[in-house]
């Protein structure tokens, strides 16, 4: 579904990723982990064009995405929910919901309904402002913003970064259940653990570079990647 | 007395909060403080000058066309100016905006020359209510009429509209807007024309109410701060009862203080609101 090939990305003069590859093939979980400033989310950010990529290949579904236009690669079925401020605070939930829409407003109502289904507590909130919400909440909407359009592949930039304790699970148990609708998810996480254990597969990426791919049971068996990024 | 001040404050707010709801909203989207919004709003009671005084035009129709020019200028100066300077530090497109007040200021006095000039000839004698302690004129009660009209408007289509609820988007986060696919480049060109027309508006009202002078918008540049910084930065809501506030207190503060001193009173609000609040009352930090 998702290839990229070979490509060197970062900002400006600054590059970050020094020549990565990954696949995502239809239906899975793929989560990239590794520590601190390994590049991991400049190299998410790469894919959906959110940074200068130098070199090398993105497609999507066999179609060429380098630096597409943000509502190009959101009509061919992608969607990225940033890590950090990824919800407008001073609109309504349901009003950051319908923006998720706003490329095309087609069965909105329809779509609505199913992001409320997913996450019940949202709908007894739709008229609260986004920005009074909980930390679970405000990632609950972050999500629903962007599978309105129903997106083939939805990536996510460390869903549970700044949660309480008890909702990293809970967010993380949201995503599988977003991917049992049908929906394809490429992850950047930090708990890398909890990640891989849920993932079918798994990147480890170290200072802008590849260091293994695997399967995420077999990343978690590996003892080198379990001392050296997952903490003994 | 106290009902007389009210009123005069309602009004003079009133004029206040239709330039600060441009002025907060391309404050939000943008990331800066548009300096030449002042000049914007004196250009616009000039153009209605030249069209119901020496065009001899009706005036609905000079408000229109005023609006219409103003909102034109507006977009004018973001496509040759504000958008060249995208990415720059904010400073810098600041003081441009400066730049652009001083020219479009000089404009107004070479074409209209430093005279004091008024919209309609002849005194109004006011209608008195209460045995005299309110007397307003019939000028006032249409600006106050038109200005629920503009306000409520304006609600309406930041609340029901795709465009009015991606503007507020914008406004809260561009990054984010961006990523959702809003087409931002839409939206600033119609933050522009909205800001132009209400802009405008408020100073054909301020000169309906008082007179014109070239300096008149940029004398209403800081109260139009005050009431943005008061509402907080960005909200277009905060930015209407921010400057109903600060016009109402301006007004006000004559009872205790010398009527000179009245700009002070927007100053002291907004220091004290940056000391104490600095996201403003209905900031967007939450």
């Amino acid at each position: 579904m998702l290839e990229v090939n070979n490509i060197r990305a970062g900002y400006g003069e600054i590059e970050i990723i020094h020549g990565l590859s990954l696949t995502v093939n239809k239906g899975e979980i793929v989560s990239i982990v590794g520590p601190n400033g390994s590049g991991k989310s400049t190299f998410l950010k790469s894919i959906f064009s959110l940074v200068d990529i130098m070199d090398g290949q993105i497609t999507f579904q066999n179609e060429i995405l380098n630096n597409a236009a943000t509502d190009e690669m959101i009509k061919k079925g992608l969607s990225f929910v940033p890590q950090t401020d990824n919800i407008f605070p001073s609109l309504t939930v349901h009003e950051n919901l319908e923006l998720g829409g706003y490329i095309s407003r087609k069965k909105l109502k329809d779509r609505l309904d199913l992001v409320y289904d997913l996450f019940p507590p949202l709908l007894a909130k739709k008229k609260k402002r986004a920005g009074t919400l909980s930390g679970g909440q405000r990632q609950m909407v972050a999500f629903g913003r962007a599978l309105i359009m129903k997106p083939k592949l939805l990536l996510l930039d460390e869903p549970t970064a700044g949660l309480a304790p008890m909702y990293i699970q809970l967010i993380l148990d949201k995503v599988k259940a977003i991917n049992e609708t049908g929906v394809t998810i490429l992850m950047v996480e930090q708990n890398a653990k909890k990640a891989l254990e849920m993932s079918d597969r798994g990147y480890v990426l170290a200072a802008g570079v590849k260091k293994y791919e695997d399967s995420g049971r077999a990343l978690l068996e590996n003892e080198e990647v379990a001392q050296l990024f997952l903490g003994g | 007395m106290v009902l007389q001040l009210l009123l005069n404050g309602l009004i003079y707010g009133s004029i206040i909060a239709l330039g600060g709801i441009g002025l907060t909203l391309i404050y939000g989207i943008l990331n800066f403080g548009h300096f030449a919004h002042g000049d914007l709003m004196t250009l616009g009671a000039y153009l209605a000058y030249l069209f119901t005084v020496q065009l001899a035009l009706p005036l609905p129709f000079s408000f229109v066309i005023a609006g219409l020019l103003t909102a034109a200028t507006a977009n004018l100066l973001d496509k040759i100016l504000y958008k060249k300077l995208e990415g720059r530090d904010s400073v810098t497109i600041m003081i441009s905006a400066v730049g652009a007040a001083l020219i479009i200021r000089n404009l107004i006095l070479m074409s209209w020359g430093p005279q004091l000039k008024f919209l309609e000839r002849g005194i109004e004698m006011p209608l008195v209510f209460f045995d005299g302690l309110l007397r307003i004129t019939r000028t006032q009660i249409m600006i106050l009429i038109l200005s629920v009209i503009f306000v409520t408007a304006v609600h309406l289509f930041l609340s029901k509209t795709k465009l009015g609820k991606a503007m507020r988007a914008m406004s809260d986060n561009t990054a984010l807007a961006k990523i959702t696919g809003i087409n931002t480049e839409r939206v600033i060109f119609w933050t522009w024309f909205m800001s132009g027309i209400l802009t405008s508006s408020a100073g054909i009202f301020l000169a309906m109410d008082t007179h014109l002078i070239p300096e008149m918008g940029w004398n209403l540049l800081l109260p139009m701060f005050a009431a943005v910084i008061l509402g907080g930065i960005g909200n277009p809501y905060g930015a209407i009862v921010g400057g109903l506030a600060i016009g109402i207190s301006q007004e006000i503060s004559t009872m205790f203080i010398a009527a000179s001193y009245k700009p002070a009173v927007a100053f002291a609000i907004m220091i004290l609101m940056l000391l104490v609040k600095p996201s403003g009352l209905m900031g967007k930090k939450v």
